[in-house]
């Protein structure tokens, strides 16, 4: 698949990948989430592992056993899920993307506050 | 209130756990355990959050698998169908190379024919050439034309001589040259008694001679000089060199 057919991602989407830059579990990831977007994003265990699903299969990340020891995993059999390298560039493709929104955004508010000015000082013309 | 929180834990416990068996069976054999694993966490997280934190969270979880349910299911169907599509496309392909390899093995067929066709065309032409001549030469071979006509009319009608034979045409059948053996000739044959009760002559409008090497020769093929020019084909023996020919 190609990189630009996956673009844009989902907000949802988003947060994951960039959750999974370390790899994690799923209760792991819905925490993360949480965290990322500052409590605004509240995922579902369904929608999480439907996700998941989706991302495997288009090969945007793996999904690993847990190695580490029993004690460490409270004894739970959890896999690990990460970032592919074409999940890592989905992920820059995505974060230029977004960046470049921004700018162009940033650009706009200049403009305005030049217009707003002008206007200004039309006013005190007046 | 501690009993009634128990008891929704393992309400909620019971209920997802349900919920988690309801996704397609690929689904459910990869996930459905993980899935419960966190949901247990996470209504682990809401009983310790107290209030209705963990009423919301059953019913707000509830809602999400029921969704995700439905599109699981709805992706497995999606998937079979690809399966089928791509299945379909590959017996349809096989059908169609098989069609390709008999349309192929068809057209060799034929060009195989046709190959064994042509030596075969001219093997016969040659045979019945061959014939012909050895009919022809049965007959008789003449030094001149005029014995040979002579001579072919004498027998041929029982009890009567020859007197006269008048050659009243002869000269190569094709007009551009290529094939100067080859004479077509017109004559009147005069015997000494009637034949036929009314005259004492025998018109022959049109007969093929041919000019061989070793004397003429009567043809009396249907089609007027096909012999000679398969003759000329495959360069017989008998047939008089062009540059040598002399017109009697």
């Amino acid at each position: 698949m190609e990189t630009k057919d996956s673009l844009p991602l989902t907000e949802t989407s988003f947060f994951i990948l960039l959750s999974l830059v370390t790899p994690k579990h799923g209760y792991a990831i819905i925490k993360e989430v949480e965290q990322l977007s500052e409590e605004r994003v509240k995922l579902a265990a369904g929608t999480l592992y439907s996700a998941l699903r989706r991302m495997l299969e288009n090969g945007w990340i793996e999904r690993l056993d847990d190695s580490r020891p029993a004690s460490d995993r409270e004894g739970r059999e959890r896999k690990l899920y990460q970032l592919t390298g074409f999940g890592q560039a989905l992920l820059d493709m995505e974060t230029g993307r977004l960046k470049a929104l921004v700018n162009l955004a940033s650009s706009r508010k200049t403009a305005s506050q030049v217009w707003a000015a002008r206007r200004e000082l039309c006013t005190s013309w007046g | 209130m501690g009993s009634q929180k128990g008891t929704l834990y393992i309400l909620g416990m019971s209920l997802f756990r349900r919920l988690a068996g309801l996704y397609p069976a690929r689904f459910r054999r990869q996930y459905a355990g993980e899935i419960f694993e966190v949901l247990l966490q996470r209504l682990e997280d809401a009983k310790g959050l107290g209030g209705a934190a963990m009423p919301a969270f059953i019913f707000r979880e509830s809602g999400a698998l029921i969704v995700s349910i439905i599109r699981e299911h709805w992706h497995e169907r999606q998937g079979r169908k690809e399966v089928r599509m791509e299945r379909e496309g590959q017996v349809y392909r096989r059908i169609q190379t098989i069609f390709l390899k008999r349309r192929l093995e068809r057209a060799a067929r034929v060009v195989l024919l046709l190959a064994a066709l042509i030596p075969l065309y001219y093997g016969c032409i040659y045979a019945y050439a061959r014939i012909q001549i050895a009919e022809a030469k049965q007959l008789g071979v003449f030094p001149t034309l005029e014995d040979a006509v002579y001579s072919l009319s004498a027998g041929e009608v029982q009890g009567a001589r020859v007197v006269r034979v008048d050659i009243n045409h002869a000269e190569p059948c094709n007009p551009d040259g290529k094939l100067p053996f080859i004479w077509c000739v017109s004559l009147t044959v005069f015997y000494d008694q009637n034949p036929g009760g009314h005259d004492h002559s025998i018109f022959r409008g049109y007969s093929t001679y041919y000019h061989l090497r070793e004397g003429w020769v009567f043809i009396s093929e249907l089609i007027p000089g096909f012999t000679g020019q398969v003759m000329e084909l495959f360069r017989m023996e008998e047939v008089i060199d062009q540059k040598q020919f002399v017109a009697p």
